[in-house]
């Protein structure tokens, strides 16, 4: 079977112009069954807007998605009841407690009685919350209130999740436990997963195909491993110094074998050919700068490098 | 919809800023308003020391033969010619204008002295009186001549005003101004009802207006207190709209709307939602308002269980009103995607709204226009069912009222269905 031809979900030629400012244009990414899938872009890249069409909530300007090859943009409804939203803002009443939250949101997606009060317990399990169910949303933490915005987009068993960086402002810790229990929905559960994130390491843990967005298209697209080949022919040389040499990172701008120098707040990096023996050259323009090299590193490419490489730009620029 | 009721109450109520805003506000106004204000209602005024001469002139037997004289040279049968004659015996306008001048009322601001024309002149020309009125030797004849044969321009009544005070001859002057137009519209509502009936002396016609009280019949003047519990409670009523539009913004801002959506629910049972959770919830807010008013401020103390039953009904009406009102601000907030229109709505639109429907002074004394406009906010449609009901005016008297209320209503849904249907769609 080909890639994609068993797909549930399906972006055409995706576009979504506001006046004349195009946000997202031409996107066409699938979904397998039971994929878990990630967007990956900075801040503005157009990966909100494109699952707000994805989700049927923004009609596009231009193009389809279908759903097991129905046409959400013709009918909203033949997705509606079997996706399960988690928006990058808390979709909640701050003013109720977590189990009002669900109960309010459960039965207004029909659930009744029994059921209902079955799946909310559920769904408290999965998120943690159980025992502190019945506190006002308000006064929970960042993190809990993330997880009660999940529980609510799980509580009516949705096939697929779409995750709006559903880990923003959020403690490390609670950031760990969201990304255990998405894990988990995906590998246990089957449940098919769109996560869209500008935290390269998320997507990298969680996904098993991803999707670079930027300016509002899909810039590069597949495996990480896949994403991550088309770095192959090059490496990159992270130097760290005590502080800034303006002089230094113009020489090694002036070096012909290096193909891309970014200065950061530690230190310098360098993008260049594998294998390309550059070491010897650098240490002597440091030397020549006075530079004090704390640490050298020749580093495997990241999903990080790959954005760099693509755009310029680093993701949280 | 129970479910959104029942979500849009309880948050509501947890917000206690929001919450005190809405009860207790009104109230607190209401005892600062109700004894600031006393002096406008239930004759609060203070005497002006005001002495007015009258010189009546009238004769009133030869006024009724001369009419009777003339009413009997008619070509016309005779049974309308009794029912004349019985008119002019009841109407008897030099009576009225005698009972006017002797109200109780009346004799707070002023006092009256008959004169013959020469004391009369000689104690305005010394300051002694502000103003003299004269009665024309033949004003019950010119009257009844004009009022039911419709012949000639009636009788003058000549006001000659002091020039030390003319601020209190004005008043006389306008007082008697004002009996001559009440005396002719209740001459043209006798002659509309057949001549039936005409105003008598003792009817209260010349109660209008006069005193300061509020007084449409027979019923004890409505208190300030009274006043102000009604006028309060319907404009913080139209506050509860503006709170109801204010969480559907950040229900739409903070994308709770869309997870709405996402459910399969067709958006106009959300918009139907406000408007019930805002009717519930001023509903709720005008029962609460007035048992605080009732038991608190002892405002309708003395009324029947009538009363309380009619009250019942006109604040459902009033609280659907405010309801579609509520979903019209929903709509042009959910379609603006801003906070700005329930902002603007009661941070200024409630005052004007308020100042125009009466609740913080009545404003029958305002310009005409300020007047219709007013008739036609809902608080003001409400205070002023609610005022004529208080004083015992039944329900043919307030259902003209009520059924421009409900007309209202309809208006603001279609609005707000127009408004909501023309959002971008999701």
């Amino acid at each position: 079977m080909l890639k994609g031809e068993s797909a549930v979900l399906e972006t055409t030629n995706l576009k979504k112009a506001f006046k004349k400012n195009v946000a997202v244009s031409d996107v066409n990414l699938y979904l397998d069954k039971g994929e878990s899938v990630g967007l990956l872009g900075p801040n503005g890249a157009g990966k909100s807007t494109a699952i707000s069409m994805i989700s049927s909530l923004v009609k596009p300007s231009a193009g389809d998605v279908t759903w097991h090859g129905k046409s959400v943009v013709k009918d909203p409804n033949v997705i509606r009841m079997h996706l399960g939203v988690v928006p990058q803002d808390i979709a909640l009443y701050k003013e109720l407690t977590a189990v009002e939250n669900l109960r309010f949101f459960g039965r207004i997606y029909g659930l009744r009685g029994k059921e209902l009060e079955s799946r909310m317990a559920n769904v408290l399990e999965i998120v943690g919350l159980t025992e502190r169910k019945n506190e006002l949303v308000k006064h929970y933490s960042g993190g809990m209130q993330r997880r009660v915005n999940i529980a609510v987009a799980l509580l009516h068993e949705p096939e697929i999740i779409i995750m709006d960086e559903p880990t923003v402002g959020i403690d490390p810790q609670s950031r760990n436990y969201i990304l255990e229990m998405v894990q988990k929905l995906n590998e246990e559960q089957g449940m098919t997963v769109l996560y869209t994130s500008h935290y390269m390491e998320e997507v990298e843990r969680l996904c098993d195909r991803i999707y670079i967005m930027d300016h509002g298209k899909v810039i590069a697209s597949g495996t990480k491993q896949e994403l991550t080949g088309i770095l192959s022919s090059e490496e990159t040389i992270w130097l760290e110094l005590d502080r800034s040499y303006p002089g230094l990172v113009a020489e090694l701008n002036d070096m012909e074998e290096i193909l891309r120098v970014i200065e950061t707040d530690k230190g310098i990096k360098l993008i260049t050919p594998k294998n390309s023996r550059l070491l010897g050259s650098i240490f002597q323009a440091a030397e020549r700068q006075q530079a004090q090299i704390i640490s050298l590193n020749v580093q495997v490419p990241t999903l990080e490098d790959v954005f760099l490489h693509l755009t310029g730009r680093k993701l949280r620029d | 919809m129970l479910t959104f009721l029942k979500k849009d109450v309880v948050v509501l109520l947890r917000d206690r800023t929001e919450l005190l805003v809405l009860l207790l506000m009104p109230i607190i106004l209401t005892v600062i308003l109700g004894f600031a204000l006393n002096g406008m209602f239930a004759g609060g005024f203070t005497s002006f020391d005001m002495k007015v001469a009258v010189v009546d002139q009238n004769d009133r037997s030869a006024g009724m033969e001369q009419f009777t004289e003339e009413v009997s040279q008619l070509s016309m049968p005779d049974a309308g010619k009794n029912q004349l004659m019985k008119a002019a015996e009841s109407a008897d306008p030099s009576a009225m204008l005698t009972n006017l001048l002797e109200d109780e009322e009346l004799g707070q601001v002023m006092e009256v002295e008959k004169m013959n024309e020469t004391k009369a002149e000689q104690a305005l020309g010394e300051g002694e009186v502000t103003a003299l009125l004269k009665i024309p030797e033949d004003f019950t004849y010119l009257s009844l001549k004009s009022m039911l044969l419709e012949q000639g321009k009636g009788a003058d009544l000549e006001v000659v005003e002091g020039k030390d005070s003319a601020l209190m001859a004005g008043i006389f002057h306008d007082t008697i101004d004002r009996f001559v137009h009440t005396f002719n519209f209740e001459a043209a509502v006798a002659k509309t009802a057949d001549g039936k009936e005409m105003p008598g002396p003792a009817s209260g016609g010349t109660g209008e207006g006069l005193g300061g009280t509020i007084t449409v019949t027979e019923q004890e003047p409505i208190t300030s207190i009274e006043y102000y519990s009604i006028g309060m409670a319907v404009m913080f009523a139209m506050y509860v709209a503006s709170t109801i539009a204010s969480k559907a913004y950040v229900e739409n801002y903070q994308n709770v709307f869309a997870r709405i959506l996402l459910s399969g629910k067709h958006p106009l049972l959300y918009l139907s939602g406000k408007a019930i959770s805002t009717s519930v919830l001023v509903f709720m807010q005008l029962v609460l308002l007035f048992s605080m008013g009732r038991f608190v401020l002892h405002a309708f103390a003395d009324n029947s269980w009538r009363f309380w039953l009619g009250m019942l009904v006109i604040s459902a009406v009033f609280s659907l009103c405010i309801g579609a009102l509520g979903a019209l601000l929903t709509a042009i907030t959910v379609k603006a995607e801003s906070n700005v229109v329930p902002g603007i709505f009661s941070g200024g639109i409630v005052s004007v709204l308020a100042m125009l429907g009466g609740s913080f002074f009545p404003v029958s004394g305002m310009p005409e226009l300020f007047t219709n406009l007013g008739n036609w906010t809902p608080n003001g449609i409400m205070l002023n069912t609610t005022l004529q009901w208080a004083q015992g005016l039944g329900p043919s008297f307030i259902t003209p009222l009520i059924v421009r209320l409900l007309l209202l209503t309809v208006l603001l849904i279609g609005l707000s269905l127009l408004i909501f249907s023309k959002r971008r769609a999701a």
